[in-house]
Order: C-alpha cells, then sequence, then structure tokens
C-alpha cells in the first residue's frame, strides 16, 4: 500500500468514524427546570487596580537588562494598570497593561460577548539588549558603514594608527515590538471563526562578521525587520469530535538589503576599498493546516493533521562584489515547499492499559531555480563557479508505546521511536534513527512515584556519497548529525510526599553517546543530569522550597589536517549547578516572600596532539540572586510593595577576556567583554484597587 | 525492501484503523443507558449549599462561571457543577464514611487521571485534539495538574507565570534556564507555549509547528528563508547546533566555535587546524586569532543561517 492509500484511507475513516460515534452512546440528560442557580454569586460590575511606584536599580548594565530593558542608572517607572468590566447580559471588557515604563511593557485590551465574539488588541516589547560596552571605528547607519576622515589602513589593526582616537561606543541589541489584533466569532453549533493580524518591529544593532579573504572585521549591522502575519480559520467541535482549518500569511520584510562597509585593511587588492554583505532577504510563508480529531470505541482516539507550507522569496541580488564592472546576476527565485501530514492514535481499551502511535510524514522541496554563479571570493579576488543547491528530503516517522497497570504499585511500559529520512545533495543520502526503551512506575505506597526509564537508540546511514563533499574535504570527516550514533540512556524520577505538607522531588538522566564509526568529527559524548526539590506548606501562610542540580557534558572530537588519521583530538568538558530556596508568609495585612538563586557553570577545553592536549583557561560563569519583597494591606484596597533584588554575576571567556579591537592581528573586533554585573535594586509602588468587588490580580 | 516493509506496516495500521472506525456503528446497536440521570434535584444550589467556600466560588471569576455564555457549565441549561463533577445526587444524600464521592480533580482526588481528562475533553477537545497518545497523557498528567480552573487567574494561561507551572516536572528545562544564553523565560517575557503544544502536537517534543525549524523560524523570521545558498543543517533541525532551552555557550550553541563548527567541517587549511591554548592573546604559539576568538568561525562565515549574496556560497557575504 502507498503513503497516498494509507493516506486515504485514514482521512475516509477518519469521517467516518464521527458519524458512527453519533449513533453510539448519549447519556440522558437530567431535568433542569428547578436549576436556578440562586446562590450562584455571577459577576457582574467592574473591578481594576493600578499599580505606580519606581524601580531605581544601581550599576544597570545590558546584561542585566537584556529582556527587561532595565539597563541603565536611573529611575525607571513601575505603572501596571489592570481592569475587569463586564454585565448581566454578558457583555465584557478586559485589561492587562504591565510595565508600562520599561521597553519590555506589554498590553492586552479583549473586548467582546459571552458566547458571541471576542477582539483583542495586544502589545508586548521584547528587548534583547546584549552588549553597552562595545567600541567601532565605524561610522554611519542604515546600509553603510564608513570610516572616519585621516583613517589610516594597515596589515593589521595594531597598524591603524588613528584606530584608538576613532573608538566610540555602540550598543549591541534588539527591541521586539509586536502588535495584534485578534478577533473570535462564535458561529453556533459548535463552529467558530477567528482571524488574527500581527506585526512585529525588530530593531536594533547586531555583531556582523565578514572579511576580505582572511582579514576580518566586526560590524555593527543595522537591524530593520518587520514581520507582518495575518491569519483566518475555522473551528468546529463537539464532546468527541474536532475540525480546524487554518489559513496564515507571513511577510518578512528587511529595510537593510545591503551592508556596504569601508575596508580598514590596506587592501589586497588595489580596488578592494569596500565590501558588501547580503542581509536577509524579504520572504513569505504561506501555509495550511488542517486538524481534525475523533473519539473511537473502547476509549480510542484518533487524531489526523495536515500542513502545507510555501516559502519564496524573490529579492535582488547584489552583484558578485564591489569590484569594478560586477553585474548583478538579477533575482533569486527561491520557493519552497513543505508538507506534513501525521497520525496519532491513542486507545485505553481496557483498564490499566494505555497504547498510543503515530506515524507521520514531512517532505521539503525546494524547487528554487538553480543558478550558477562565477564568485568573487569577499570582494577580493575570483574564485569558483558555483550551482546553488537545492535540500529536499522526506521524513517518515513512526512511534508508539504501551503501558500497563500491572499490579496496583507497579506500572509497566514499553516504546520505540523509528525516524527516516531520505535527503537530496548531502553525503549522507538516508539515516535511520531508531529509539527502543521499556519503562517501570513503582508505587509502593500512595506517597511515593518512582519512575525508572532505560533503552538504546541507533542511528543507521546508508548511501554515502562523497562527491558532494566540498572541495578540499577530509573524506573522513562524519557530520556528527548524519553519523552513524549508538545511544545507551536511562532515566530516573522520583517524587515522595510523607505528609501532606511536604514534598520531594528528583529526576537524574543518565546518557552515552558512541559514534562509533566516525574517525573524523564528534566521536562521543555523554551528559550526567540529577536536579532535586524539596517543598513545605506548613500553613496556608506560609510555605517554604529547595532545589538544586547538577550537569556534566563531555565531548570528544578528532581532527586531522593533513594525515589520513587522526592527528589532533578537543576534549570539551561542561558543568552546571544551581540552587535556589526561598518561601512565602502571609500575616494579616502584611505578606513577604524571599527568594536565593545560585547557578554556576564551568567549562575546559582541551585540544591538542592526541595524547599531548593543552588546556584553555576555564569558562566560568557565576550567578548570584536574592530577591526580598514585602507587602502591606492599608486598606482592602490600597497596598503598598517594597521589592529589593541583588544580583552578581562574573563571567571568563577565553574567547572574548583580553580581546580588544586592535589585539588579535587579523580582526578588528568590536572589544566584547564577557558579562558581567553587580546589582541593587529598588523597587516600591503602591497598589490601588477599586470597583465593585476585587479585581484579578496579576499572578505574583 | 525497507520501503515495501514500511508500506506493508502501514497497509496494517490503515485497515486496522478502518475497522476501529467503523466499531461504533456495531456500538449503537447497545442497550441504551438507564433512565435516571443521578443529578441533584437543583444543580448548584444544591452544591453550594456545603461548598460555599471563597476557593470554590471564585469559579463565578472564570470563563466557567458565567450564566450568559452557553457554552459554558453555568450556561442556560448546561448542568452547572455537575457538568465537570458529574451526577452529584448520591453524594448530596450521603455522609461521612458513606459519602459517595463525585468526579474531583487533581493527581490526589482519587478520581482516575482518564475520567477527569475525559470530563474536560467532553468540552475542550477542539483546544486538545491530538491529547490521547501525546507524552502528557501517556504520563497520566491530568488537566487540574497544571490548571486552576476554580481560580480567576490560571497561571499556566498567564505568559508570566507559566513556566514556574511547567518547571514543576520539566525540572532540567528550569535548570538549563539559568544558564547566561537563554530564552526570556524566567523574565515573564515568554511563555513555554510559544514553541509547545501542551495540548499534543504531531511534531516531536509536542511542537507547536510542524517541525523544529518551523517552529523556531515561526519568531526568528529572519532565517526562514530561503536563501541563495543555504547551509544544510539550518534546512533540517535548528537543535543540530542549538540548545533552546539554555546553554553556557553564546547564542544557545552546544559547543562554541570553532569547535562546533569541526564536528562536520575539516576542509584543508584553516578549517581542520587544531586550534590549542597557544592561539590565545599572549600564548606564545601560532596565532588563533580570528579563526578562534571573538566569534570564531563567524567572524568571516558570519551568514551560517544562509546567504542572499551571488558570492556567498560559502557563507561569507
Amino acid at each position: 500500500m502507498s503513503s497516498r492509500t494509507f493516506l486515504r484511507l485514514a482521512i475516509t475513516a477518519l469521517l467516518a468514524s464521527p458519524a458512527a460515534a453519533v449513533l453510539a452512546d448519549a447519556p440522558p440528560a437530567p431535568d433542569t427546570s428547578n436549576w436556578k442557580c440562586e446562590s450562584c454569586p455571577f459577576y457582574a460590575g467592574y473591578d481594576a487596580d493600578v499599580t505606580a511606584g519606581a524601580i531605581v536599580p544601581g550599576e544597570a548594565n545590558a546584561p542585566f537588562g537584556r529582556y527587561t530593558g532595565i539597563d541603565q542608572d536611573k529611575t525607571y517607572v513601575d505603572l501596571d494598570a489592570h481592569g475587569d468590566w463586564r454585565t448581566a447580559a454578558g457583555d465584557y471588557a478586559h485589561y492587562e497593561l504591565d510595565d508600562l515604563g520599561l521597553d519590555s511593557r506589554t498590553g492586552r485590551i479583549t473586548l467582546g460577548q459571552d458566547g458571541h465574539y471576542s477582539v483583542a488588541l495586544s502589545y508586548a516589547g521584547q528587548p534583547n539588549r546584549i552588549y553597552d560596552a562595545t567600541v567601532t571605528p565605524y561610522l554611519g547607519g542604515g546600509g553603510s558603514l564608513t570610516l572616519p576622515s585621516g583613517w589610516v589602513a594597515a596589515g593589521t589593526p595594531a597598524g591603524m594608527s588613528a584606530l584608538a582616537a576613532s573608538l566610540h561606543g555602540v550598543d549591541i541589541g534588539t527591541l521586539r515590538k509586536n502588535f495584534g489584533l485578534e478577533a473570535r466569532w462564535l458561529v453556533g453549533g459548535g463552529w467558530s471563526v477567528f482571524g488574527s493580524a500581527k506585526r512585529e518591529d525588530k530593531t536594533g544593532t547586531e555583531i556582523l562578521g565578514a572579511s576580505f579573504l582572511t582579514q576580518a572585521v566586526q560590524l555593527p549591522a543595522p537591524v530593520n525587520y518587520t514581520t507582518d502575519t495575518f491569519e483566518v480559520g475555522t473551528a468546529w467541535s463537539d464532546a468527541k469530535r474536532s475540525l480546524r482549518f487554518t489559513l496564515s500569511d507571513s511577510n518578512f520584510k528587511d529595510d537593510t538589503a545591503a551592508l556596504y562597509f569601508q575596508n580598514p585593511y590596506l587592501p589586497l587588492v588595489p580596488s578592494a576599498m569596500t565590501g558588501a554583505i547580503a542581509l536577509p532577504p524579504n520572504n513569505e510563508a504561506r501555509v495550511a493546516n488542517f486538524t481534525a480529531s475523533t473519539v473511537l470505541p473502547f476509549n480510542s482516539s484518533a487524531s489526523l493533521a495536515a500542513g502545507y507550507t510555501k516559502l519564496t522569496q524573490d529579492q535582488a541580488l547584489l552583484p558578485p562584489s564591489t569590484l569594478p564592472g560586477a553585474v548583478s546576476p538579477g533575482s533569486f527565485d527561491g520557493d519552497v515547499t513543505l508538507q506534513h501530514y501525521a497520525l496519532t492514535l491513542g486507545s485505553r481499551p481496557v483498564p490499566g492499559l494505555n497504547l498510543h502511535g503515530r506515524a507521520s510524514y514531512d517532505e521539503r522541496n525546494d524547487d528554487s531555480t538553480p543558478m550558477t554563479i562565477t564568485q568573487i571570493v569577499t570582494d577580493v579576488a575570483p574564485g569558483a563557479t558555483v550551482t546553488t543547491q537545492n535540500y529536499d528530503y522526506t521524513r517518515w516517522r513512526f512511534d508508539g508505546g504501551a503501558d500497563y497497570r500491572l499490579w496496583r504499585w507497579l506500572t509497566i511500559g514499553i516504546g520505540a521511536d523509528r525516524t527516516q529520512v531520505d535527503r537530496t545533495q548531502q553525503v549522507v543520502r538516508d539515516t535511520a534513527d531508531g529509539e527502543t526503551f521499556g519503562h517501570l512506575r513503582l508505587t509502593p505506597w500512595s506517597m511515593l512515584v518512582i519512575n525508572l526509564k532505560g533503552g538504546v537508540a541507533t542511528r543507521d546511514v546508508r548511501g554515502i556519497d562523497l562527491a558532494l563533499l566540498p572541495p578540499l574535504e577530509n573524506p573522513l570527516i562524519m557530520m556528527f548529525n548524519l553519523a552513524p550514533l549508538y545511544r545507551e540512556f536511562f532515566e530516573l524520577g522520583a517524587t515522595v510526599s510523607p505528609t501532606a505538607t511536604i514534598s520531594l522531588g528528583l529526576q537524574g538522566s543518565w546518557s552515552d553517546d558512541f559514534y562509533r564509526h566516525t574517525v573524523i568529527g564528534l566521536v562521543s559524548g555523554r551528559q550526567r543530569r540529577l536536579e532535586a526539590t524539596f517543598g513545605w506548606t506548613p500553613t496556608e501562610a506560609l510555605s517554604f522550597y529547595a532545589d538544586g542540580g547538577y550537569e556534566a557534558r563531555q565531548t570528544v572530537q578528532d581532527g586531522e589536517f593533513s594525515a589520513a588519521s587522526a592527528e589532533w583530538q578537543a576534549l570539551i568538558n561542561d558543568r552546571y549547578w544551581n540552587a535556589s530556596a526561598g518561601g512565602r508568609y502571609t500575616h494579616g495585612r502584611f505578606e513577604a516572600s524571599v527568594d536565593y538563586s545560585h547557578a554556576t557553570s564551568g567549562g575546559e577545553t582541551d585540544v591538542g596532539t592526541i595524547g599531548l592536549l593543552g588546556g584553555f583557561p576555564e569558562l566560568s560563569t557565576r550567578y548570584d540572586s536574592l530577591r526580598l519583597g514585602v507587602g502591606y494591606h492599608f486598606t482592602p484596597a490600597l497596598t503598598v510593595r517594597l521589592r529589593y533584588v541583588y544580583q552578581n554575576y562574573a563571567s571568563a571567556d577565553w574567547a572574548l577576556d583580553n580581546v580588544g579591537p586592535a589585539t588579535l592581528g587579523n580582526l578588528l573586533s568590536l572589544g566584547a567583554p564577557a558579562a558581567a554585573y553587580n546589582v541593587n535594586l529598588v523597587a516600591l509602588s503602591f497598589n490601588y484597587r477599586f470597583g465593585t468587588g476585587a479585581a484579578p490580580r496579576k499572578a505574583e | 525492501m525497507r520501503l515495501r516493509r514500511i508500506d506493508r506496516a502501514l497497509a496494517v495500521l490503515g485497515n486496522a484503523w478502518l475497522a476501529l472506525a467503523l466499531l461504533p456503528a456495531i456500538a449503537a446497536d447497545a442497550p441504551p443507558a438507564p433512565a435516571t440521570s443521578g443529578y441533584t434535584a437543583q444543580g448548584a444550589d444544591t452544591c453550594l449549599g456545603c461548598h460555599d467556600d471563597p476557593e470554590v466560588a471564585a469559579i463565578f471569576r472564570t470563563a466557567h462561571g458565567r450564566p450568559t455564555d452557553p457554552r459554558a457549565p453555568f450556561g442556560h441549561g448546561q448542568l452547572q457543577c455537575e457538568a465537570c463533577h458529574g451526577p452529584g445526587n448520591a453524594h448530596a444524600r450521603t455522609k461521612g464514611k458513606n459519602k459517595v464521592p463525585v468526579i474531583r480533580f487533581g493527581g490526589k482526588s482519587g478520581t482516575p487521571v482518564a475520567t477527569q481528562n475525559e470530563q474536560c475533553l467532553g468540552c475542550h477537545r477542539g483546544t486538545a485534539p491530538h491529547w490521547q497518545g501525546n507524552a502528557h497523557a501517556a504520563n497520566d498528567v491530568s488537566c487540574a495538574d497544571c490548571h486552576k480552573s476554580h481560580s480567576a487567574t490560571d497561571p499556566v494561561r498567564v505568559v508570566a507565570t507559566q513556566v514556574e507551572v511547567c518547571s514543576r516536572c520539566h525540572q532540567s528545562q528550569h535548570a538549563d534556564l539559568l544558564k547566561p544564553s537563554h530564552h526570556p523565560l524566567l523574565e515573564g517575557k515568554m511563555a513555554c507555549t510559544g514553541c509547545h503544544a501542551p495540548h499534543g502536537s504531531t511534531s516531536p517534543a509536542l511542537l507547536v509547528k510542524s517541525t523544529v525549524t518551523e517552529t523556531c523560524t515561526g519568531c526568528h523570521t529572519e532565517y526562514r528563508g530561503p536563501f541563495l545558498w543555504e547551509h544544510a543543517p539550518v534546512t533540517d533541525d535548528c537543535t543540530i547546533c542549538h540548545q533552546p532551552h539554555g546553554s553556557a555557550q553564546p547564542s544557545l550553541l552546544k559547543t562554541r566555535p570553532p569547535f562546533l563548527c569541526q564536528q562536520c567541517h575539516q576542509v584543508q587549511g584553516h578549517p581542520s587546524a587544531a586550534y590549542t591554548p597557544d592561539g590565545l592573546p599572549g600564548g606564545g604559539g601560532p596565532p588563533g586569532g580570528a579563526f578562534l576568538l571573538a566569534g570564531g568561525c563567524v567572524n568571516c562565515h558570519s551568514q551560517v543561517h544562509g546567504s542572499n549574496h551571488p558570492s556567498g556560497s560559502k557563507l561569507m557575504r
């Protein structure tokens, strides 16, 4: 039977089964004529609350305020507002406005009528501050970066005599602004129609590397992206079945198509004075998705999903170089189709038995028109004539499992997963990943649950075609995602609740990866993890928690640069620790909370001739955070809250430490430092609540 | 040969499912359910006579407690408390040790998880079409393990607090979020459901879209392509290079360049050279320079997600 026949059968069955299911069980409805609900405190009226205050950070910087926007030593306004209005007829309005004084502000306003329609407007700001201590000699913006007048080019950054005087600060980071409009209309009979229009503006500056052959420079590149997404859809469901169909169109637009930058080095060829780098091209994604599900007899259910995506672009291309006489080869007719089909079955046919399985098929067809282009390498020298490659694949995935509760205290289970991928234009044509596992759930006492899982995973490869390797690539290389693999793994989970107020949890995992046929590339990997949690809630007013974890990852990879076997090796050991503890307490009008979190990472990198490895300085990060919060309810309507946050972050990174703009002979860098901060933050806010009842508060 | 085996397996699977799908028609011949409903005489008024504490009454501040929504349990003609908790007449009429239980929700409620979840799915089938068979269902996670249906604010449905709920079980992922490079979940600016569909999906790891790459490029649209020059693993799976929950390496990378890149690229010349500590500033040996420090390989090959420059086949422009 072909896959198409299978899909036809699946669709037929899915459509047939609901009709049959309708004929099955329909429980008798009670007489509800006397169900007045007279004691039900239905809500109508309005409630609102406003929080206003100030946030004062000390010694804040970009890494501290990365996602909040609190990155300056200044006073920030702490302003939130929430409200809820509802009529007895079911009309309602709801708004949540948070962090209005910060770049990370969010807002959502919803209007509607129960059971009929809803409309929502939303905004979310998402800053991503990365560096505020980077420096560059480049001037200008948009798509053109120039060097200051009087610039002295040289063969190395150290020789650029005007460099030190030309450096000025440039912040690296972006800000996303997400605007949304969503609407839903409940048509009746279980049907709904919905639609949304969303816009995301992402602006800022990012680090972009570029080079003139082996002379490299880090550029402060502009980010001016806009993504508009429109979606419409319809859905239907009843107690046993559901359908959902959506269409969406997403357009990505980059306001800066290319970045031109002056060559700070002595040009390797006389005319190589300027470089040009293509920034992400405008693109469009059109997506259709269909989902259906139904309940089947014997406590079973099935669902079907189908998805079709079309990715396109037709951006005008730059000339192959900035050298005189270079002509653009036109535009690239990019056209990729993605398809996804899946069928899921789940069943609990008899008490204690749980069966589940899924078959899915994914396909990527790159129908882009191939282009053959004679390259000019980094705007300097003629290179090879190369034809673009279309990467296609088909991916079948089957997974399933069965669990059976043998006794009240023991559940056993097995499962398997197989993924087969056929690719084009890649050195390995076929990979088949398989995983087989067994697991146990032990519940010797109701307070104790232990989960154990163990298994093996393998990857087999076929169809290796060394002719597809890039020129001068070592034929012994095995790209690790396409290499034969054998993995052993084991997982442990346990929860114990010796009393109603105490709970403990433990999770651990262990895995060993062996790339046994790999001579050059990643040859082995191992991971160990352990996490533990503790919770104690002696009273409703008092609770404590603590948790901690450890993780170790080790990889071994071999490389070579001339011989037919591995000559050098890299041994990488990464370790992580984390711990946190805290509690909450309320008493009358008083509330307090405390949290301490600690996280440390360490990374050892040893590289060298096999048997004679040299160690890099240890990579390390250390994060400590103490949060204290106290609140006092002066009246049911007025609350004052004081928050104190101490955060300390320190890191050592051999790739960044001591690397200034002129340190390296072949890189004019932005001098990005390893992240560090030591911040004390105090926030004082007043919360006032008003309306006809207690407004829902933002979860804290 | 292998494809033939797969086809055969598909044939068996397809036919078995077709047979299963047609079985309900047979089941329709089964005798009807008894006429006694077992419901209380006065619905919620009966229940609230005893269960009048604020935690229970908070349901009237939720979507479930709206009388004007015909779909809600308290909508006109609906079964009120008994819509979720099941027929309660016997429960209301018994006391003490002989108290007949109703359906209760939560891990320690005594009601089988599958029974609890079926109650929820009776109305929310459209929200969770792929529920049965997904990892949460297979591990006996109940809806109430994550959701607080009686609470005016359900923390798992709030972006800022959702991660705390998910972290109660997914401790490893929570620990990853404490690593230096992470998505802004702990900062409350992103929710787990930005990437994952906890009610089930047909992709690995309960992703919201069909593949890893489609999920990631849902937000990172600049990497969506298609590009003139593609980087093959980018078209396949972003997690070949990135750890989405957190990493001590920059940009959520599994290992830092150049070593990450050298796990796949050993081209004669600088890509296959051993970059040792001698290449550090003041290291005394051959300089590592741009090949090793700052961004490593991406100091030159910055377009690792794809290049649209005619001379960008090496992802340098």
